[in-house]
């Protein structure tokens, strides 16, 4: 047991992917309805290679955060693997699962609420390297500043609380924090959305300085693929619980396969005004299902222009399968047939 | 906030102190005059419930200062006297010193006010944060004893209790701590089943924070607003608790006084002698502004946001 453990360690170290979810599945069950459940994450195969920046993206609801949840561990999956660095960390606890958190780090939504508004800026930083027994005393002060310093706020800081400060400057105390134990993996989950848009791309800046100065993996989530196109190595794109479309950025911009990343890219506006006039958004009929009682077959058939319903689209699940260009995979029976 | 870059580029190592939210507190806690004022104001009060014990040897400064007279010994010729110089408060129907009976009883009667509130926090607080934390099995059987509790009336449970002790001093802490527990764990339970779904809760977890660290370090500061008031509220409650049990003839024993038994005794006479129950009644509302004020003060001290 102790050999074959050993074996693939050495193995991982020439894997390309740093992280892979396998076939993960995460129900919240509605109490007292018997059984129902919200099928937040149904069935997401996903792999995040070392180094790059995967972006995901997906309307408000798809599951893109709680996604990020099982990914970081923070919630228990329902079924399926999370492989972190040859690790399945769905299966560990305490201690063990806390190790893990040295190397993998979640940059939160709301910089308002991701602070705790009792602690002063020096304590939130210090706290990662405190429950780690990183350094000394004085080393943990010292590499509070050089954080501070890292993402552009003064190093004198350290005694102010988080509602001092701008929410611009809170999310860069965020990404610090995320920082502090020197991982190599950062989730950041819809980092930018609450920013305001001159701030936003502030912080895509530093998120990118800091990628290149300490070769950062990233999981970049948000709900619009302007701003995810800007980061991002490849994109996958979630629809109700599942992942319908993943690519290399310029392959999916490009040559979308799926009709729901279509529409999506569709959605995005030019900032040539000749060319916005002749842009035809493709607007997706109804409402994104309840995710208590998704549709059958593909998923996304009641709003797809091609589906062909009553037919293979309301009967069978399309499996994810390369379509298109080279790494490009999409679940839909009829992929670029638009 | 402009220059922020420009002093970030030569900074020097030697940083300020660092500080944190209970030497903040207590900076910001200092500059709220009603809080001190009453702090002040119980720190003078258990000085002198203390020296009210100390034998009074003559010519010694208790005896000098004429406050401790003896607070047991009748003189019922005496009885009602209007104050004088020899009895500043007057005496009560047995002709006992009132100011000695308020000082003699100021140290049983802000005893189990305080006693009694620190054994609810544990207790409740205890109680309330295990239920909100660990959620499941562990919130529902907290909690459905914590209503069995509830259901009971609170003076029964209490006379339960004391008979299962053995009238003594301290079994009436105990009683009042087991009984009335029951609003501050809901209370508590409420605070950490919000705070536990607060991002910062999950940032914490993220960067490895042990539960037990999570809840010292997280959850009580947080939690702890709402707490302290109605902690400072529980302390004339308990005091006049205290009361209804000496009437039932379990709480403290006469001739020993304590506020709420001199309030009881005052009470019948009221109208031919008001001060009877004047005078006690301002010590307790006393000991409760001042509670009140310092809670109030602990309050905004523990919330960095208050600006003063």
């Amino acid at each position: 047991m102790q050999a074959a453990e050993k074996a693939p360690a050495t193995a991982v170290k020439a894997d390309p992917v740093l992280l892979r979810v396998k076939n993960a599945y995460k129900h919240f069950p509605i109490s007292g309805f018997g059984g129902l459940a919200v099928r937040a994450v149904d069935g997401v195969d996903l792999e995040i290679r070392r180094g790059e920046t995967l972006g995901l993206v997906g309307e408000s609801g798809c599951g893109k955060s709680t996604l990020a949840r099982l990914i970081t561990a923070l919630l228990p999956v329902t079924a399926g693997k999370v492989v972190f660095d040859g690790q399945d960390i769905t299966t560990l606890k305490g201690r063990r699962l806390r190790r893990i958190r040295r190397k993998m780090q979640m940059i939160f939504q709301d910089p308002f609420a991701s602070l705790d508004p009792r602690m002063t800026v020096g304590d939130i930083l210090q706290e990662p390297l405190d429950n780690f027994s990183i350094g000394s005393v004085r080393d943990r002060r010292r590499r509070v500043q050089e954080l501070l310093r890292l993402v552009g706020l003064n190093p004198n800081f350290t005694n102010r609380y988080p509602h001092e400060f701008s929410g611009g400057q809170r999310q860069r105390i965020g990404i610090a924090r995320a920082l502090a134990v020197n991982p190599s993996f950062i989730v950041c989950d819809e980092a930018v959305s609450a920013l305001d848009v001159s701030i936003q791309a502030q912080i895509i800046n530093l998120l990118q300085d800091l990628q290149n100065e300490f070769q950062l993996t990233y999981l970049f989530i948000a709900h619009d693929l302007a701003v995810v196109r800007h980061l991002s190595d490849r994109i996958a794109v979630m629809y109700l619980g599942k992942v319908v479309e993943t690519a290399g950025r310029n392959d999916i911009y490009e040559r979308p396969q799926h009709p729901y990343t279509k529409a999506l890219l569709s959605s995005i506006p030019v900032p040539d005004p000749a060319v916005e006039r002749e842009r035809a958004p493709i607007a997706l009929k109804g409402e994104i299902p309840s995710p208590v009682n998704p549709p059958s077959g593909c998923r996304f058939h009641p709003r797809c222009p091609i589906a062909r319903a009553p037919g293979v689209c309301s009967e069978q699940e399309p499996p994810l399968e390369p379509h298109g260009a080279r790494d490009q995979v999409a679940a839909c029976h009829f992929a670029g047939q638009f | 906030m402009a220059t922020a870059i420009g002093i970030a580029q030569q900074v020097d190592w030697d940083v300020p102190e660092q500080t944190g939210l209970w030497s903040d507190a207590w900076v910001r806690f200092r500059r709220n005059r009603l809080a001190v004022g009453g702090l002040a104001v119980i720190i003078v009060m258990i000085v002198l419930a203390i020296g009210a014990r100390l034998p009074a040897t003559p010519g010694g400064l208790w005896h000098i200062l004429h406050i401790t007279g003896d607070p047991v010994s009748q003189d019922v010729v005496n009885s009602y006297a209007l104050p004088s110089l020899q009895h500043p408060l007057g005496t009560d129907i047995l002709g006992r010193d009132q100011l000695s009976r308020i000082l003699y009883g100021a140290s049983i009667s802000l005893t189990i006010g305080i006693v009694v509130q620190i054994l609810i926090l544990f207790i409740g607080g205890g109680i309330g944060m295990a239920a909100g934390y660990f959620g499941g099995w562990v919130d529902n059987l907290l909690m459905r004893f914590t209503d069995i509790m509830y259901a009971f009336p609170d003076l029964l449970l209490v006379l339960v209790f004391v008979a299962a002790f053995g009238p003594s001093f301290w079994s009436i802490f105990i009683a009042l701590g087991l009984v009335y527990w029951v609003g501050l764990a809901r209370l508590v339970r409420g605070q950490v089943l919000s705070i536990k779904e607060k991002e910062y809760v999950e940032a914490a977890i993220m960067t490895g924070t042990a539960p037990l660290k999570l809840i010292v370090k997280h959850l009580v500061p947080n939690s702890l607003g709402p707490v302290i008031v109605t902690l400072t509220f529980g302390i004339p409650a308990a005091i006049f608790t205290e009361a209804a049990l000496s009437f039932l003839g379990i709480g403290i024993r006469p001739p020993e006084p304590s506020w709420g038994v001199m309030i009881e005794d005052g009470y019948g006479g009221i109208f031919a002698d008001p001060r009877q129950v004047i005078f006690p009644g301002i010590a307790v509302a006393l000991t409760m502004l001042s509670f009140t004020f310092v809670g109030d003060g602990l309050r905004d001290a523990l919330d960095p946001r208050m600006k003063r």
